[in-house]
């Protein structure tokens, strides 16, 4: 037992159950035995006081040697409105969005300030809605090497790029289905397999089906894949009507238990509305100038 | 005015909810009427109700916040979001303040006091205020005969017993020491049970009882004692020193940088340290601010701040210091100089010659993090020497330590103790990165 624990076990136990070691080893500093017997818990005290200085006075240190470190490039920044942008969408995830975020951002050739990095890291490895090839892009040549650190986020750094989608239905495969009689929930699955930007057509008439209740319990599932896909542009030359939170006056085409004023409808209208005021936000937000430093 | 840095507006934010409804509210669409000035921001943000609120952010020395909304916090996050906006470039500059804005800094100027004690740290009844003293000083050691008395019963019956008995144990005696004018002995009391709960607790109590022990024999012999000692021991037990006598002292001029600061809470009283780096003198200062239940902390100095000022040093080797004159001060943080973990330690043992008490020191270290082996390892930080120190403390992600340093050592600001070493900020380095407090938000 090392001096010092002798010295714990003392006071542990008590001077009166345990009298103080004569000898507590070599580097402590001989008291007098009269005192120990005086005044034990003094002494004690004394003695615990120089090993307090002597241990903050001399902390210890390790030693480690290097790890190679990453790569020295950096992406510029994305400018701070989308940077504020992106750390307000980590505290309310949701994929699409941050998605979105992550594309405009790697379009640009912009990158992720990095103390978002782990956060968005995390996510990502618990998730693969997220985009995994644009979240490599944003966070440039060191994100890999940021990556690997972490076992659970490491293969992350192994993502090669979008999985392969099936071909986009035609716009006009739509019209020619409704035609021959689909139902409301065919037309809107085949709106939500058209390629990219949707026209406004179609945007319209995915959002008459949401609006006159014409999917049921599928609204709301509906309403959020389409939240997403709408292209802001269009989303301003729709109807006032179709764009205000909860709809008011869209007659359905085809009469069906829920109504523009069920619930499900007026939640999934209010998906749709928020989601897209979203996304115009983050397209706004790398409008506005670069930052001039890098991460 | 120079537009503030970003994460100084962030580190207002009074919680995490503040800051996230903050950042929703600061866009451009969500305001009118906004307008900028050297003294003054303001706008109108259009809330859930029919009048859009009207809010007003004094950028004075000791900046203020006035918003019609409901909210109770101070800022709100509508005084924050037209901090932000104003940060992004998003609120005009105009020549003075008009409307509502006008209004409130002027009533706020007229309800502005001039302070009524005096300011030159002398008193009235010298002869009255000696008296005071003596019995206070009177006080004090009885108060401290009968906590020697204690700490000698703790060690003479056993610790063992300590660890059942746990808060209260502590809290009647810390109650004796505040009835004894002896604050700073109290808080040292409080601190104890804290150690209960780790590994190890015999040994840390025992020392916290041998750092009493040692602190009620300075005081037996305060006047034997060098006076930077004794200004040590005063300040430990719980002297009080007025402001007014602190700023009547010489202080010291430099521009001084804010590189971190730590909150804390101890028996419902919130407690703010916010380090200070003189660029010229290479001195360091801490600056501490208060705030009783329901009120809000003193932000008049914040992290990233750059101040041209004097600073009045408390007595004592301390580093504690109040604000005095401010100049006129440039923006921006510039390189710092660092020290290894051997000078730091080395600073840590030359200070405890001094003051024995003390428990931490700040420090600029340009380290690299190295993460650790497995998932329930600990952090460390490896310098340009290759020594080591644990990180200890941090509240933040400490992977935001491996993503901004990307392997190489990065300029880091924080706490060294005994324990390891606490980062606080990253500074900016060669790479031209900028300033941040992301480790602790």
């Amino acid at each position: 037992m090392s001096g010092w624990d002798e010295l714990v076990t003392t006071a542990l136990l008590g001077t009166d159950r345990r009298p103080l070691s004569p000898e507590l080893g070599p580097g402590w500093a001989s008291y007098d035995p009269e005192r120990a017997t005086r005044d034990p818990a003094g002494v004690v005290l004394d003695l615990a006081a120089s090993h307090r200085a002597l241990r903050q006075a001399g902390v210890r240190l390790g030693r480690e040697t290097p790890a190679e470190p990453g790569p020295t490039e950096r992406l510029p920044l994305a400018p701070n409105r989308a940077q504020d942008v992106m750390a307000g969408l980590l505290t309310k995830p949701e994929p699409g969005l941050i998605n979105l975020w992550l594309s405009i951002c790697a379009e640009r050739g912009l990158g992720l300030a990095t103390e978002l990095w782990p956060r968005l890291a995390q996510l990502a490895s618990r998730n693969t809605a997220y985009d995994r090839t644009a979240l490599l892009a944003v966070l440039g040549p060191p994100g890999g090497w940021f990556l690997r650190h972490n076992p659970a986020w490491a293969r992350l750094a192994e993502a090669s790029g979008a999985p392969a989608m099936p071909p986009p239905t035609d716009p006009s495969a739509v019209g020619d289905a409704v035609r021959a009689g689909a139902s409301p929930a065919q037309a809107m699955e085949l709106i939500l397999t058209c390629a990219d930007p949707l026209p406004l057509p179609l945007v319209t008439a995915a959002l008459r089906i949401i609006a006159g209740g014409m999917l049921g319990p599928q609204t709301r599932d509906a309403a959020r894949s389409l939240s997403h896909r709408i292209p802001v542009d269009v989303w301003t030359e729709l109807p006032a009507a179709l764009t205000t939170d909860g709809l008011s006056d869209t007659t359905p085409a085809t009469p069906t238990p829920a109504t523009a004023t069920s619930p499900i409808v007026q939640l999934s209208l209010a998906v749709i509305h928020r989601t897209v005021q979203a996304r115009i936000e983050i397209e706004d937000a790398f409008r506005t100038p670069t930052r001039e430093t890098t991460p | 005015m120079a537009v503030w840095e970003r994460d100084r507006v962030l580190a207002l934010s009074p919680d995490p909810a503040s800051t996230a409804a903050a950042r929703r509210l600061a866009a451009p669409a969500h305001w009118s009427s906004t307008g900028s000035t050297a003294r003054a921001l303001w706008g109108l943000c259009q809330g859930s109700g029919q009048r859009p609120y009207q809010t007003v952010v004094d950028l004075g020395a000791e900046p203020a916040y006035a918003c019609t909304c409901p909210s109770r916090k101070s800022p709100c996050k509508h005084a924050l979001a037209l901090l932000m906006l104003w940060t992004a470039g998003g609120v005009p500059t105009v020549e003075t303040e008009t409307g509502f804005a006008a209004d409130w800094l002027r009533g706020r100027q007229q309800r502005a006091k001039p302070p009524a004690a005096r300011t030159d740290g002398t008193v009235a009844d010298p002869e009255a205020a000696a008296r005071r003293v003596a019995a206070r000083a009177e006080r004090v050691s009885s108060g401290l005969d009968d906590l020697e008395r204690w700490l000698r019963d703790q060690v003479q019956g056993g610790l063992a017993g300590v660890e059942r008995a746990g808060y209260a144990h502590f809290d009647r005696v810390a109650a004796r020491m505040v009835d004894a004018q002896a604050p700073g002995v109290a808080s040292m009391l409080r601190a104890i049970p804290a150690e209960l709960a780790a590994d190890g607790w015999p040994a840390r109590v025992l020392e916290r009882l041998a750092a009493l022990h040692v602190l009620i024999q300075a005081h037996r012999r305060l006047d034997a004692l060098p006076a930077e000692l004794a200004a040590n021991v005063r300040s430990r037990v719980g002297y009080p020193v007025t402001k007014a006598e602190v700023l009547a002292s010489a202080g010291v001029r430099d521009y001084w940088i804010a590189l971190g600061s730590v909150d804390t809470i101890e028996y419902q009283l919130e407690t703010r340290r916010v380090w200070l780096y003189g660029t010229r003198t290479g001195r360091w200062a801490l600056w501490l601010a208060f705030a009783a239940p329901g009120m809000s902390l003193d932000t008049s100095v914040l992290p990233g701040q750059l101040l041209n000022a004097d600073l009045h040093f408390y007595p004592g080797s301390g580093f504690r210091a109040m604000v005095g004159e401010q100049h006129d001060a440039d923006d921006g943080i510039t390189a710092l100089p660092s020290e290894t973990f051997g000078q730091v330690g080395e600073r840590l043992a030359a200070l405890l010659a001094s003051d024995p008490w003390a428990s931490r020191l700040p420090a600029i270290v340009n380290a690299t993090p190295v993460p650790p082996v497995t998932a329930s390892g600990t952090w460390r930080l490896r310098d340009e020497l290759g020594q080591c120190v644990e990180v200890v403390g941090l509240p933040g992600d400490p992977w935001v330590l491996l993503a901004r340093s990307g392997g190489r050592p990065t300029a880091i600001f924080g706490e060294w103790s005994d324990a390891g070493f606490r980062p606080l900020s990253l500074l900016p380095d060669a790479l031209g990165t900028a300033f941040t407090t992301a480790l602790v938000a």
